[in-house]
């Protein structure tokens, strides 16, 4: 009876330490929000802090999930290339990028399976559900991954020096222009031998500020007020050019 | 330096490369008096933009670009607005009829494989037809006649016109044909550009010549003039339904077209009908071969976002 309590004993100490190793574990983002602004063409976040000496870690930017509608293609006649159907999405997130400082695979299998982009089977719906799960969310990876919105970047992300057991970390995370505005999750998972020990979460503001807000507050506040002045504007500038290349006797 | 951000595309360009595509299209229209959304569209997905985006957004810059042009050929008297107006009636009319016939396409499941069917065999067609006809013309040197309206011999398809009750002078386009034809092409014109979602001006420049027996340089003038109403119809529309009009892509690109719509004309006006039917063939021809391609060739991507052309 006295061996199991032991092993017991031994046990629970051998988790507090690693919870109390990886409690130390700490995340920081630089900016910790985006602006964009009239001339904004991508940013890049400087992701840092401390994890374990001995641990790994793994970083996530994801988007929050939507609805997306999608067009399948197929052969039609056996000969032409069309839209044989559609397909609907659901919880798709609209960003999902990876830093790891090796690559997923080589780190383990579990963190591959949070963080990689297998972990896109679980969290992604596909309707009707009589489709192909797997090759729709392997299709729509490719889509993603040619927008730059879906990748995983292996050895991005880079250690500083050890002390006390701790050793820093830090990865650029760039920014593309098309991470539109949203709400947007930085996850980190610590992980030791094969197993994710800790996750750390912070959330990214990306907000649209001066121009580019108020015309999508127009867009979509008053959006009939936005079309008629979009056509006067653009016949205002037709009309301009006319009497411009007039006097230039241009089109006489 | 370069990049600004268009804030309902959610993406930034380069501010040269749109105002060059803009510059290309706006020449393209004034030159042929399309209004460049078949080339348009897919330059701008190319580069980034939504497809919904790109479509309404296209529209919103055809109207600066059209505005352009039609003041140009107004000036050289290449404007029949009595035959624009009642083409344009009959377009809408169409567009409306258009609609209702691809929902009903679409509930027999085989709408796209007759869109795309459709627009290949439109194209082809339209394009070899007129690329024969003046290449022809072409080489009976300066005799031109195509530019006249007046056939040498009453053909069977002209003395059927002549039947045709509500007969009326366009002086602009020197012809006398029943004010039924051009409301009746217009709504075929309109039918065939809602299935297949485009403006429909390579399709009228081609019916104005060949069908209503138009100068090219009036057809030009016409057809922009047309395409004027048309576009401003479809800018407030889907800005209003759909939130899609991304105006400062709209502005980039209005900045080329108008310009590029005025040294159009210039061009257009030392160009020979014939050259001018040519050169509009094939540009159809380069379009027909390239969708020819997208249905022939294995995509990459077996799924494609809903929206755009």
């Amino acid at each position: 009876m006295n061996k199991y309590i032991h092993i017991l004993i031994c046990t629970s100490l051998l988790l507090v330490f690693q919870a109390a190793m990886a409690a130390g574990a700490t995340m920081e983002l630089k900016p910790a929000g985006i602006e964009i602004t009239t001339f904004y063409n991508g940013t890049t976040v400087t992701i840092e802090g401390q994890i374990p000496a001995d641990a790994e870690a793994v970083i996530r930017v994801s988007g929050e999930g939507e609805e997306l509608h999608l067009k399948k293609k197929g052969k039609v006649g056996g000969l032409l290339w069309m839209n044989t159907g559609d397909v609907s999405l659901e919880n798709a997130p609209k960003t999902y990028m990876t830093y790891t400082s090796a690559s997923l695979g080589d780190i383990n299998a579990s963190a591959a399976q949070t963080y990689g982009l297998k972990a896109l089977k679980d969290r992604i719906t596909v309707l009707p559900e009589s489709e192909d799960k797997e090759f729709i969310i392997g299709e729509f990876v490719k889509l993603k991954k040619k927008d730059g919105l879906y990748n995983v970047n292996p050895n991005t992300v880079s250690y500083g020096t050890v002390a006390q057991g701790m050793k820093s970390f830090t990865v650029t995370a760039v920014i593309p222009p098309r991470m539109g505005k949203g709400d947007y999750s930085v996850d980190m998972g610590v992980v030791q031998g094969n197993k994710i020990v800790d996750q750390l979460s912070q959330s990214l503001q990306v907000i649209q500020v001066g121009f580019p807000a108020k015309l999508t507050k127009l867009a979509f506040q008053n959006p009939l007020l936005h079309g008629i002045m979009a056509v006067i504007i653009a016949i205002a500038a037709g009309l301009f050019m006319g009497v411009v290349f007039k006097s230039k006797g241009g089109a006489h | 330096m370069w990049h600004m951000y268009l804030p309902i595309a959610g993406n930034s360009v380069n501010i040269l490369t749109i105002f060059g595509l803009g510059g290309f299209v706006g020449l393209l229209s004034g030159i042929f008096g399309v209004g460049g959304g078949f080339l348009m569209t897919p330059l701008l997905i190319m580069f980034g933009i939504p497809a919904t985006v790109a479509a309404a957004s296209d529209s919103n810059q055809i109207v600066g670009a059209s505005t352009s042009g039609t003041l140009a050929h107004w000036r050289l008297g290449n404007v029949d607005v009595k035959m624009g107006v009642l083409l344009l009636i009959g377009g809408i009319l169409g567009g409306t009829i258009g609609v209702q016939v691809i929902k009903v396409l679409r509930a027999m499941g085989n709408a796209d494989f007759l869109i795309s069917v459709t627009y290949v065999l439109m194209l082809g067609g339209v394009g070899s037809y007129m690329f024969v006809e003046s290449l022809q013309g072409l080489k009976k040197g300066d005799a031109q006649p195509t530019e006249s309206s007046q056939p040498k011999k009453k053909s069977t398809y002209a003395r059927l016109l002549g039947m045709l009750p509500m007969q009326s002078k366009f002086e602009k386009s020197g012809v006398e044909i029943s004010l039924l034809l051009p409301l009746i092409f217009g709504v075929l014109v309109g039918i065939l550009a809602a299935i297949m979602g485009v403006g429909g001006g390579f399709i009228m420049v081609p019916v104005m010549v060949y069908l209503l027996r138009m100068p090219m340089h009036v057809v030009v003038g016409t057809s922009l003039f047309q395409i004027l109403f048309t576009c401003i119809n479809v800018t407030v529309m889907q800005s209003y339904s759909n939130r899609t009009v991304d105006f400062v892509l709209a502005l980039l690109l209005l900045l080329g077209s108008t310009i590029g719509a005025q040294v159009g004309t210039k061009v257009s006006k030392k160009l020979k009908g014939d050259q001018l039917k040519i050169l509009l063939a094939s540009l159809v021809l380069i379009v027909c071969v390239k969708m020819l391609a997208g249905l022939l060739i294995t995509p990459d991507i077996l799924i494609a976002m809903k929206g755009g052309h």
